[in-house]
């Protein structure tokens, strides 16, 4: 763990010194330490860089607890944070802003929204369908993101294709690019309250990974713990969604990642995919502000690098097991 | 006090498919109760009940006193341990952690296991001869090693009762014997164990408690003498069998009559 922790420090400098403009580690420590030497390496490094580097670790970080959990609540490895429509269900709250021309604050308050309802309708209908179990709510979380995706295709579809579309399609595609402090701010507590959530049942995640039938058997009420579970994992997904729109494959593969490295107990494999999460959205992030003149959005980037490293994850495992 | 009673129980997966029917039988601290009957004729169903996994149509089940309905789950989960049939695990947790689960009803919301519970784990490995596994991935083992993991992990939950359902299935004939030598001490540190199987020979051999779950879904109880006759178990099993008493075992053995 001190050698991720290492890593993710050692990131965070790097993602402080580039950008289209370059600043040398010795620049950037003449900067942190005397920031009155120079006004305009102070206003890019604190007001632009800064607040961009700690909502990259935040939603990194956030994203893949989520997965870490919903993998094990669902005891299945192939889930992602979005499997009971909270992404689709904040790009849809998202779209809906942008056509009623809200700003980025009101953006950001419907795509939580959008997020919330959506999980809440996942779990109504799994209840009206009236049957116990993990699959029901995976099925029910297909069923209404399928229903939201129409809905954005909908808004997209009526929306003006010169002014609003752009904003729909580079909000579903997910970008850092207009973070600032009150943003982080506002969306802090979700995240503070969805991590201590997930960090108090991290061994009940354990025990919960290994089946339905065995967990009630040890004594955890799985109904009620379930549901927790998934509040705490909408609220950091949901509460990342805001800050940068939709980010993919952070939630699915990095918990694979720290699952090859220390086994399959969320009480490491959760502190563990929070800080790989970080480090590896931060990596992202700086790629995509400073490979070209524009932004790269984030989901591109972490599609690319997100899909082969999963099918090698996927081959490893295979590998282990013979 | 007896550690199970269970009053006229009875359930169906549907209206018309009654599997089990007014079941009624006790259980005393340290009794060791094997139950016996053919595949698919509701073994595991009945075992389900008695843990509160199935709910149950009629009657009621107590665990040390107390209703399984309205227990605190907690409560049951630190009186009652279970080795399922299928323990198959979707994971690649490790052996220690896959044990150290059996303690999560010693352990509250905020706990992780302890320093003394990763020992008590390391202890029963030692017994067993099993350390040299701890930090292998559980669905790396064997399906012997497996049961014999999955029965240690039950065992670190120290209920007060245990139940097994086809624990022999998978082990060879020298786990077989390490089992049966563990269920006769338990039975001398006073803790009931319910076992299903469909081999009449572990019933002989253990010479305890019986419970003849027939095709009417009604439950025998009686000792074994009195239970594991030929007539009995040629009706129960519907083949032609043999009883022979070996004099050097001082028990009998059932033999099919081919």
């Amino acid at each position: 763990m001190c050698g991720i922790v290492c890593l993710v420090l050692i990131a965070i400098i790097f993602a402080l010194s580039c950008g289209r403009i370059y600043y040398s580690p010795s620049e950037l420590l003449q900067t942190l330490v005397h920031p009155q030497s120079n006004p305009v390496a102070a206003n890019v490094i604190f007001n632009i860089r800064l607040p961009r580097i700690i909502g990259a670790l935040l939603v990194g970080a956030s994203l893949a607890m989520a997965g870490c959990s919903f993998q094990n609540v669902f005891h299945n490895p192939l889930v992602s944070p979005d499997i009971l429509g909270v992404s689709y269900g904040a790009a849809g709250g998202a779209a809906m802003a942008i056509l009623l021309g809200y700003g980025l604050g009101g953006t950001q308050a419907l795509a939580f929204i959008g997020g919330i309802i959506a999980v809440g309708l996942t779990v109504a209908l799994a209840r009206i369908i009236h049957q116990k179990g993990t699959l029901i709510l995976i099925l029910a979380g297909i069923v209404i993101s399928g229903f939201m995706q129409a809905l954005i295709g909908l808004l997209k579809y009526t929306a003006d294709p010169d002014s609003q579309l752009p904003s729909i399609v580079y909000w579903q595609l997910g970008s850092l690019a207009k973070v600032d402090f009150s943003n982080i701010i506002a969306i802090l507590p979700l995240l503070i309250i969805g991590t201590i959530a997930l960090i108090v049942l991290r061994w009940h995640l354990t025990v919960l990974s290994l089946g339905d039938q065995q967990a009630q058997l040890e004594g955890i009420n799985i109904g009620l713990e379930r549901l927790f579970i998934i509040i705490a994992s909408t609220f950091l997904t949901a509460g990342t969604v805001c800050l940068s729109g939709n980010v993919g494959w952070v939630g699915l593969v990095i918990p694979h990642i720290a699952r090859l490295l220390v086994g399959d107990n969320a009480q490491r494999t959760l502190p563990l995919s929070a800080f790989l999460g970080a480090l590896f959205l931060l990596i992202v992030d700086t790629f995509a502000r400073s490979l070209s003149v524009g932004e790269i959005p984030l989901s591109i980037l972490t599609g690319f690098i997100g899909t082969p490293l999963f099918v090698y994850i996927l081959i490893k495992k295979k590998v282990r097991l013979n | 006090m007896n550690i199970l009673n269970v009053h006229q129980l009875a359930f169906s997966y549907s209206p018309s498919k009654t599997v089990l029917k007014k079941i009624s039988f006790s259980l005393r601290a340290g009794e060791v109760f094997t139950i016996l009957g053919p595949n698919g004729i509701g073994k595991s169903t009945l075992l389900h009940c008695l843990l509160g996994i199935l709910p149950v149509n009629q009657g009621r089940i107590e665990v040390a006193g107390k209703d399984i309905q309205t227990v605190n789950q907690r409560f049951l989960a630190q009186q009652v341990a279970y080795v399922p049939q299928d323990y198959h695990v979707n994971s690649s947790i490790a052996v220690i952690d896959y044990l150290l689960t059996g303690r999560t009803p010693y352990l509250s919301l905020f706990q992780t296991p302890q320093h003394k519970d990763i020992m008590l784990a390391e202890k029963y490995l030692k017994e067993f001869k099993l350390i040299a596994l701890r930090d292998r991935s559980f669905s790396s083992l064997s399906g012997g090693q497996q049961q014999l993991i999955a029965i240690i992990r039950a065992l670190l939950q120290q209920p007060q009762l245990l139940i097994l359902d086809e624990p022999m299935a998978a082990l060879d004939l020298s786990r077989q014997y390490e089992l049966l030598q563990l269920i006769k001490k338990l039975n001398r540190q006073q803790i009931a164990v319910i076992l299903t199987t469909h081999l009449p020979d572990h019933a002989l051999m253990l010479q305890a408690k019986v419970g003849l779950l027939n095709l009417n879904g009604t439950l025998e109880v009686g000792n074994s003498a009195q239970l594991l006759t030929k007539e009995k178990l040629e009706d129960l099993y519907q083949v032609p069998l043999d009883l022979e008493y070996m004099p050097n075992l001082h028990r009998y053995t059932c033999q099919i009559k081919l």
